[in-house]
Parts: C-alpha cells; sequence; structure tokens
C-alpha cells in the first residue's frame, strides 16, 4: 500500500477533496474540542479529578475517527463516486486515498489528545501522576488504537453496504470487538503472569503488538476494500 | 477519417433491462448525437463505454486503444460530464481546481479559470448558490480544463432553459473545430441535436435503432415526407 500511495501524487487531489470536505466542520471540531478539554479542567479546578483528563486521547481520537468516516457519508450523499470512476484514478489509488485520510486523521486525534492532556496536567493540576490515572492514561492510549481497529473493520462494511448501513453494522462489530479484545488481552496477561514474563519485560512488547495487529487489519481491510469496490456498479 | 471511439457488440445484462450488441464509430472532428426516451439505455451505454459499469460482452476502442487495457491513459484524455454525480454543492470552482490539480496530468489552472470567466462563473462562489444552467457550465469547464481530445457527455442539457442550452451547444461546436476533438452526447432533446450533430445514434430498448450521419437522416425523412 505504501508503494502506491507514494508513486501517485493523484491521491493527494483525493485528499483535498476530503479535507475541503472537513473544513465544512471547523467549527463543531473546534467546538468538541474546546468543550471537552473546558470540562476536564473544570472537573480538576472542581473536584480535583483527573480522570476526564487522562480519557482525552480517546474522546479526541473517537472524534477525529467519527469525522474521518462522515466522509464517505458525504460521498454518498453527492454521489460522486461514479464521478471518481470516470476519472484517470486506479482503484488502488481511490480506496488508498481514503485510508490514508481515516489513518491520518486518527493519528491526529491521538496526538491532540495527548498533548491537551500533557497541557493540562503542566499547567493546572502540576503534579505526578499518580499509578491509578496512569492506568487510565494507558486505558485512553490503547482505545485509540481500538479506534483504529474499529475502523479498519467499518471501511470494508461501507464499500459492502453504503456509508448508512455500515453505521448499523458497527454496533454488532463493537460487541464482538470488545469481546475478542477482553479476552485476547485477558489472555495475554494472564500467560505474562503465568509464565512470569514480566520480569523480563514482555509487558513492553504490548504497544508493539498492538500497532503490529492494527498493521495487518488496515493491510487485510484495504484490500478487502479494494475487492468490494471493484465488484461495484 | 480516423475514428476516436469504436464501440463493438457492447452487451450488459440486468435483471430487467438489457444493452444488446451496441455498435457505432465516432470519426474524429465530430459530434455524435445518442438520442432516445428516458430509460432507453443512453447513461448505461456511455457508462459501459467509460468502464463505470462492467460489459458482459463487446469491446470499447478509444483513440485507437482498448479501454480494458488502457482504461487511465486514455481517461487522461476523455472530458466527462455525468447526468449525477459531481463535486459537492459546497466547494468552489478554486476547491475543485485544488482537487483536479492532482488528479489529471494535463490540467491546466490558467485554462480552467479562462473557461470560468468565458462562462460567467464566480470562481470563489459555491456551487449551491448557482443557477442550473451555471452547475452544468461548471461541470462542462471541469471536463475542458484538461484539454481533453474527446468528451463525453450524458444528458447535459436536461433541465437548462433555451438560452442555456444554446451556450452549451455552441461549446461542443468550439471543442470540435480544429478537427481532431469529437463529442459523444446523449439527450432526449432531439432538437438539440438537429443544429450540432453530425451523427445521430437512435437507442431503443437497449438497441440500436439506426446511427446515420445528420444529412442522410434529413434525406430521410424528407423522402418519407414526399411519399
Amino acid at each position: 500500500m505504501k508503494i502506491v500511495l507514494t508513486k501517485t501524487p493523484k491521491v493527494q487531489g483525493l485528499l483535498t477533496k476530503d479535507m475541503l470536505h472537513l473544513r465544512r466542520f471547523k467549527r463543531i471540531i473546534a467546538s468538541y474540542i474546546f468543550l471537552f478539554t473546558i470540562a476536564a479542567i473544570l472537573l480538576f479546578i472542581t473536584d480535583r479529578s483527573i480522570w476526564l483528563t487522562c480519557l482525552l486521547p480517546i474522546i479526541i481520537t473517537v472524534g477525529a475517527g467519527i469525522f474521518a468516516l462522515s466522509s464517505f457519508s458525504y460521498d454518498e450523499n453527492t454521489k460522486i463516486d461514479m464521478y471518481v470512476k470516470s476519472l484517470p484514478l486506479t482503484v488502488k489509488e481511490i480506496i488508498g486515498a481514503k485510508y490514508v485520510f481515516v489513518i491520518f486523521l486518527t493519528i491526529i486525534g491521538t496526538v491532540v489528545g495527548l498533548l491537551l492532556t500533557a497541557i493540562i496536567f503542566t499547567f493546572f493540576i502540576r503534579t505526578t501522576i499518580s499509578s491509578d490515572h496512569f492506568e487510565i492514561l494507558i486505558i485512553s492510549i490503547a482505545g485509540t488504537f481500538c479506534v483504529s481497529l474499529l475502523e479498519a473493520i467499518q471501511i470494508p462494511c461501507i464499500y459492502k453496504f453504503g456509508a448508512e448501513k455500515a453505521n448499523m453494522q458497527i454496533y454488532s462489530i463493537i460487541v464482538v470487538l470488545v469481546i475478542v479484545l477482553v479476552l485476547l488481552v485477558g489472555g495475554i496477561f494472564y500467560w505474562i503472569e503465568l509464565l512470569s514474563l514480566s520480569r523480563i519485560g514482555i509487558e513492553s512488547l504490548l504497544p508493539i503488538l498492538l500497532i503490529g495487529l492494527i498493521a495487518i487489519a488496515y493491510n487485510v481491510s484495504y484490500k478487502v476494500s479494494c475487492r468490494l469496490y471493484e465488484k461495484q456498479e | 477519417m480516423d475514428n476516436i471511439l469504436e464501440v463493438k457488440n457492447l452487451c450488459k445484462v440486468y435483471d430487467r433491462f438489457s444493452l444488446k450488441n451496441i455498435s457505432f464509430e465516432l470519426p474524429k472532428g465530430t459530434i455524435m448525437g445518442l438520442v432516445g426516451e428516458n430509460g432507453a439505455g443512453k447513461s448505461t451505454t456511455l457508462k459501459a463505454i467509460l468502464n463505470l459499469v462492467k460489459i458482459n460482452n463487446g469491446s470499447v476502442k478509444v483513440f485507437g486503444l482498448d479501454m480494458k487495457d488502457k482504461e487511465i491513459e486514455i481517461k487522461e484524455d476523455i472530458g466527462v460530464v455525468l447526468d449525477e454525480g459531481f463535486f459537492s454543492e459546497y466547494l468552489t470552482p478554486t476547491n475543485i481546481n485544488d482537487i483536479m490539480t492532482g488528479i489529471y496530468k494535463n490540467w491546466s489552472k490558467e485554462l480552467f479559470f479562462k473557461y470560468l470567466e468565458d462562462f460567467n462563473l464566480p470562481k470563489d462562489k459555491i456551487s449551491k448558490e448557482y443557477s442550473t444552467g451555471m452547475k452544468m457550465k461548471l461541470k462542462i469547464a471541469v471536463a475542458l480544463a484538461h484539454k481533453p481530445k474527446l468528451l463525453i457527455l450524458d444528458e447535459p442539457t436536461s433541465g437548462l432553459d433555451p438560452i442555456a442550452r444554446g451556450d452549451i451547444l455552441d461549446i461542443f461546436q468550439d471543442f470540435i473545430q480544429d478537427e481532431e476533438h469529437s463529442v459523444l452526447v446523449s439527450s432526449h432533446i432531439t432538437s438539440d441535436l438537429e443544429n450540432i450533430a453530425d451523427y445521430i445514434t437512435f437507442i431503443n430498448n437497449g438497441e440500436i435503432v439506426l446511427s446515420k450521419t445528420r444529412d442522410e437522416l434529413i434525406d430521410k425523412m424528407r423522402n418519407c415526407k414526399m411519399y
């Protein structure tokens, strides 16, 4: 996928289209980020509570994911798909541009969320993070991986069922995914505990495992989406 | 005369409709009008030519190249206006220029803005605020700005008033003046094609009923009237 995208500047045209679409929602996006940031700060000032601050990465990433996936509904409403097919673009370029857009926004969402958490800690909370809150922060960051995984599953669903119907499918996917993740993470921790592997630092490999899992998921998702798109009429 | 487009035995089968052995040729420097009532198969024919729908049988050659083998290369030199499907109405022509610059190798910003000026289209106004005629002219400006050799247009004059229709038909005539460019245009308004089309292909129920030069058709009609 990487080779296709870097070799084809045509993807830039499609990315520009989706970014211009996103620009229409700039006030909503700014309000979304602003409201949660203010709420996190107020919650700390009034209640000395920092759980919302720790959850900002996942909250902002979910928002970014929703806005990224809304570009599919926008394409469906404007019926631009047929027009895009009439342009000198390959299926890999058309689908690749969508994946780049979704991944880009998810990363931006995570980075913005982490930055906001860091800013609130630095300028308002001004204390070292406790182990309880560190756990919430880790769960929040792990949640951003789950968002990526959900997107990797949802994109082929959109190409199969359309943007509106795929939103319905996603609820059943969420349930399945949560069960799978709980079993997977629980299982990993169980074996780490059982084999006393934590002493040799296996836990530190978890982020790499998660990134690997996401990379595989996106690779499979991209290929499935290309197949489904080719079959569309 | 060289053909810019050759369609041979095109077949596309749907549940309740099918295109049956559509064949015709479009020579360079000419305009062909694809006529027929709504649902006759005009749009499906154009989509099949552009490989937007998968055909069951037949072949399409554009500029002497097979559409199946050289689709991207061919599409670089085709300007397309579809009945449905275009950019969001919340985009301005300037936005569309930014998008298309990244898509067509030969996209010319200067040419695009020249067309906008010629067609009296404000470049920084969202197309939602355009009239129906202006929206169609914008589609045509986009289709022309990468200097295509062939224009394929689906119902470009439907829903327009006679003045806007006249303007658009003039654009097509200007386009073929150098005898190197061609236009394939579908319409159910036969009077639009009477004055500009060199060839008329009539489709009914997914089949070509006739495909002749306009002069041949006029002669035939005259003879019919005499009898």
